[in-house]
């Protein structure tokens, strides 16, 4: 999916009805709302805390807080950059209660991430990326999860994000670097 | 139209046309990339340190995004349950906020209370401190 200016202006106008349309349309912007951004909120999630189940428990409850303050949210432009930001509080929350150091041992171990029949070679290196983007400091993983599970350049992200385009950007680049180095790093590593 | 060269553009610019190009591009494999201007493809086929790192580029942009759509393959959409689960919740009032209400007046009693026992002793302080500095000025 990509993010055009008109998928933006139909977030917007989806934000609007919530905030003064009557009780049917409101419900049926959340549920657009809701399946719109769903598996990315749940997948970045997943990168984070390691496992989908509680990922998706996680989003929803992220969901139901910002549906349920978004009347406060003066640009509805800005809702993805809002949602995100809630999800990665509640994220930390989350691991800080579950007092775990570190999701990466168990990224691998996410279903769907690594198909079994897989020749070995091509299994070792996604499993190497989805260790590499999972390894990756928050801002640089949620640029790279952005571009390719939404479908977005860096001018769509920055609007989406409520960012300037340039800081959007850079963080890409640095986030390719940063990649670029933990890859070749683990190549080396191979035997 | 005097024809490009390898040294139109220098390896710096080529590399940041590149990254540009990466971050440009929506996700998904290039697709809807702009074409990279003619002379920053002429210096690519003509040297060997860009021609490396854009075929590197290429092919994590290929591997990110082969890994990524694998991962968020076992991440579906909300089943109808979970939608209907989240808007019937929506529906409720929030958890918090009824805590809040229920707490609310319990909590204003005792804030009212306490300011009103503070100011009561604040002043019982200063009518002693009063009462003994008329009656040291007295002596």
């Amino acid at each position: 999916m990509t993010h055009d200016a008109a998928s933006l202006e139909e977030d917007a106008r989806w934000i609007r009805t919530i905030q003064s349309g009557d009780h049917e349309e409101r419900e049926e912007a959340f549920r657009r709302l809701l399946v719109k951004y769903w598996r990315l909120i749940a997948v970045l999630t997943a990168q984070r805390i390691g496992d989908r189940r509680e990922a998706e428990d996680i989003t929803q409850e992220a969901f139901l807080r910002a549906f349920r303050s978004i009347h406060s949210l003066s640009k509805p432009m800005a809702f993805l950059g809002w949602l995100l930001k809630i999800s990665r509080n509640l994220a930390t929350d989350h691991l800080r209660s579950r007092r775990v150091s570190s999701p990466l041992d168990s990224i691998g171990d996410l279903p769907g991430g690594i198909e079994p029949d897989e020749p070995l070679e091509a299994r070792d290196e996604k499993e190497h990326v989805l260790e590499a983007v999972a390894e990756l400091p928050e801002k640089y993983r949620e640029v790279i999860t952005l571009k390719y599970i939404q479908g977005l350049d860096g001018k769509g992200m920055a609007r989406l994000l409520d960012e300037p385009e340039g800081t959007v950007r850079n963080r890409l680049f640095r986030a390719l670097e940063k990649l670029r180095a933990a890859l070749e790093r683990k190549r080396l590593r191979q035997p | 139209m005097k024809e490009p060269t390898v040294d139109s553009v220098t390896c710096l610019e080529v590399q940041d046309a590149l990254r540009e190009d990466w971050a440009g591009a929506p996700g998904q494999r290039l697709e809807g990339a702009e074409p990279l201007p003619v002379a920053v493809t002429f210096h690519i086929e003509g040297c060997m340190t860009c021609r490396g790192m854009a075929e590197e580029i290429r092919r994590l942009d290929r591997e990110l995004g082969s890994s990524l759509e694998a991962l968020a393959s076992g991440i579906e959409a909300p089943s109808q349950e979970r939608i209907d689960d989240t808007l019937r919740r929506l529906s409720e009032e929030d958890p918090a906020a009824r805590l809040l209400r229920k707490l609310k007046r319990p909590l204003r009693l005792v804030l009212w209370g306490t300011l009103y026992a503070f100011t009561l002793l604040l002043c019982s302080v200063l009518a002693v401190a009063l009462y003994k500095a008329i009656l040291t000025q007295g002596r």
